[in-house]
């Protein structure tokens, strides 16, 4: 990612820590909420890997903000030649697909959701928040009764599977980017943390902890690089690449979380201390548009069925002749 | 906070041509009895007769100059054909220490006489090498080894043993690590050397060990009073321990390191297609979703190691990941047969399951155990 777009946000993040009201101003004025609306649109016009690079920077951030959501929303919109309200947008992301659970429903200015080939935006009075496994409010909305304030004609390849496919790579950018957040953070601790004389960093047992962690991150973030790679502005992006990366990266998010909290001990399962926090977000993001089985079983379904070159042909490459 | 690099590499139309050659070889290998596809191939299926048409094909020595034999071709190429390779369990094993990383030891290192002489026949398939790294007393503690070489008036005289040495008893040279002056204090990776070491020489002794299916792979190498010649010295002297980490990235990154069971999961899936319930389904759909990730971080590192850029540690990532990755692959193989009678299994399938097995232990082991590649991750992350 451009340096300068990265270092603006994490300054923006950084001078509006505890009041999200100025923060989500200060990402407005500065065009990062529209990162994916085109220039023409009245957006900022960034690379598509550029708004993933920032939705992963922004889930290692304290503040809790849709902006993930709002980037979301952003592009559909663009993808339907339609202008982009100010505010924040929040979208459906609810586990298996179905739009009920609507995370910021309580606070953002509209819902966005796709239905039957339309893009609509809602005006959302109270939203009731729910108890809920991640820590950024959820709430449950009944669209029914409701009439969208706007609506959309999408595009053709605009299908509700491509709806959900680019969510489960923009939750896989965001739990890169809360994995790496742990894992900086578990090393701070146990850097600093001393017992039986010294620091935990000293002990093998947390040096192999951290290593795992390392490499479960690593490899995640190589599926998101596959899966970002595959997305355009105007196509369907590579299904089986997406499937990789929302499997791997939810499977990876258990593990971090599980070894973060086991190299922190007691300090890491308080509300007061972050980790939690971000725990909850993973737990969350690893459910949204589809866990790690939910992504297995397409694959397994996709990879199962019969071949003429079998599996290396699957996996390596399809081969003329 | 350390950041890995695995730089994401885009396939493109060359490499799909390449592929299509490779798999109209194998095809036609596999078809005509030239082969039996193995688990573990390129450690343990060793046929001088296939290595030698690779060789014919120019799919040895394929990123080396073409002045000593070789084809000048890029890193990603030469990730393509051992990649189809490995999935075919094809029995590369003994060209495969000459071909990953002792040739290019010799091209960094080596004499223009070395480079001239050996390296054609490696690229043909017709000469092998050896790894002389482990020793009895030094394994995952590299630098402990005890093996020595003194100065002499003719060049040097070599003392000492090797072991887990694979294949040593089909090559003609191993790269051996050896003391060439005494440790500083605790600086134990200073004084040691690597010698290119010709094996049917005077004074070395290879006996074959068996491993635990009673199929004989490795060995032990004595070397007795050796006297090799003055440039039997590879690179600098007392530098290597640098060289042997170089030569480890190298052994580390490859795709041999999360492939070597792979071939048993294509032959299960014959017999498993259409009848995975969604717990099987899950299941093959996660392997195949960490294999797929593996390849990216697989091809960023060749693609780093061709521009010279040093990614010991990624390599060591891959391996760790990849080595418990095909730990997964046999128990979900197992389980994922566990419901369909043997004898709707084809052909070879049990012995597939059976070898893979029996081969498995050693994964994790070879080339740095997955504790110390964890080290190497730990260190990189300032833990150490």
């Amino acid at each position: 990612m451009d340096a300068l777009i990265a270092d603006t946000a994490k300054r923006i993040y950084a001078d509006h820590a505890d009041d999200t009201t100025a923060l989500w101003q200060a990402l407005e004025d500065n065009g990062l909420s529209r990162a994916w609306v085109p220039d023409e649109l009245g957006g900022t016009g960034l690379e598509l890997s550029d708004g993933f690079a920032l939705i992963r920077q922004s889930a290692g951030e304290q503040a809790s903000v849709p902006f993930a959501e709002t980037l979301m929303a952003g592009y559909l919109l663009a993808t339907a030649g339609a202008e982009m309200p100010d505010g924040q947008i929040t979208i459906a992301s609810s586990r298996q697909y179905s739009a009920t659970e609507v995370p910021f429903a309580d606070r953002a200015d509209h819902v966005l959701r796709l239905q039957q080939n339309q893009i609509q935006l809602f005006k959302v009075e109270n939203a009731q928040i729910i108890s809920h496994v991640g820590s950024d409010p959820v709430a449950t909305i009944d669209f029914a009764p409701l009439t969208p304030v706007s609506s959309h004609k999408a595009a053709a390849w605009l299908t509700p599977e491509i709806y959900q496919q680019l969510g489960a790579v923009i939750r896989t950018a965001q739990l890169c980017g809360t994995m790496q957040y742990q894992l900086e953070l578990t090393l701070e601790h146990t850097s600093t943390r001393e017992q039986f004389g010294r620091p935990l960093t000293k002990f093998q047992a947390i040096q192999h902890l951290l290593a795992e962690m390392a490499g479960e991150l690593a490899t995640s973030s190589a599926a998101l690089e596959g899966a970002i790679q595959s997305f355009s502005l105007d196509a369907a992006p590579d299904a089986i690449a997406v499937a990789c990366a929302k499997a791997r990266a939810s499977e990876a998010a258990d593990i971090v979380s599980r070894h973060a909290h086991q190299a922190h001990g007691a300090i890491g399962y308080t509300g007061e201390y972050s980790l939690g926090r971000f725990s909850r977000r993973l737990w969350q993001w690893r459910e949204d548009f589809g866990n790690e089985f939910y992504w297995g079983k397409q694959l397994g379904e996709q990879f199962s069925r019969t071949s003429s070159g079998g599996l290396t042909e699957d996996i390596f490459g399809e081969v003329n002749g | 906070m350390q950041q890995f690099n695995f730089p994401f590499v885009a396939t493109n139309q060359e490499e799909t041509q390449l592929r299509n050659e490779v798999r109209s070889f194998l095809k036609a290998e596999l078809d005509s009895g030239g082969y039996q596809p193995s688990a573990d191939c390129w450690m343990t299926a060793a046929s001088p007769e296939f290595s030698e048409k690779l060789g014919t094909q120019g799919w040895l020595g394929m990123t080396w100059p073409k002045q000593y034999g070789g084809h000048e071709r890029t890193t990603l190429d030469r990730l393509i054909v051992t990649e189809e390779l490995l999935a075919a369990g094809a029995p590369v094993a003994a060209h495969w220490i000459a071909d990953r990383q002792t040739g290019q030891q010799i091209i960094n290192f080596g004499t223009e006489e070395q480079k001239q002489t050996l390296l054609p026949k490696m690229a043909a398939g017709k000469s092998f090498a050896a790894i002389g790294m482990s020793e009895p007393q030094a394994g995952s503690d590299l630098a402990a080894v005890r093996t020595k070489a003194d100065k002499t008036a003719t060049g040097w005289r070599l003392n000492g043993r090797k072991i887990w040495s694979t294949g040593a008893h089909l090559c003609d040279h191993m790269i051996v690590l050896a003391r060439t002056s005494p440790a500083e204090g605790r600086n134990r990776q200073i004084g040691l050397s690597q010698f290119l070491v010709p094996l049917k020489t005077r004074g070395v002794e290879v006996s074959g060990i068996d491993d635990l299916s009673n199929h004989v792979h490795f060995n032990e190498t004595l070397f007795e009073d050796v006297d090799l010649t003055e440039d039997a010295l590879l690179g600098k002297e007392g530098n290597g321990w640098a060289q042997c980490m170089g030569e480890l990235a190298l052994e580390r990154s490859g795709p041999e390191r999360f492939l070597s069971t792979f071939i048993l999961l294509e032959q299960a899936l014959t017999v498993l297609r259409g009848k995975l319930d969604n717990q099987g389904l899950i299941t093959l759909g996660q392997l195949i979703a960490k294999l797929r990730s593996l390849r990216i971080m697989s091809r960023g590192i060749a693609r780093q190691l061709a521009q010279g850029i040093p990614s010991d540690t990624e390599a060591a990532m891959v391996k760790a990941l990849g080595n418990a990755f095909e730990k997964e692959v046999v128990t979900a193989t197992r389980r994922l047969l566990s419901t369909t009678p043997t004898n709707e299994w084809p052909a070879g399938l049990a012995a597939l399951l059976d070898d893979a097995v029996l081969k498995l232990p050693a994964n994790t082991l070879r080339g740095g155990t997955t504790e110390i590649l964890r080290g190497i991750i730990a260190r990189q992350l300032g833990m150490r």
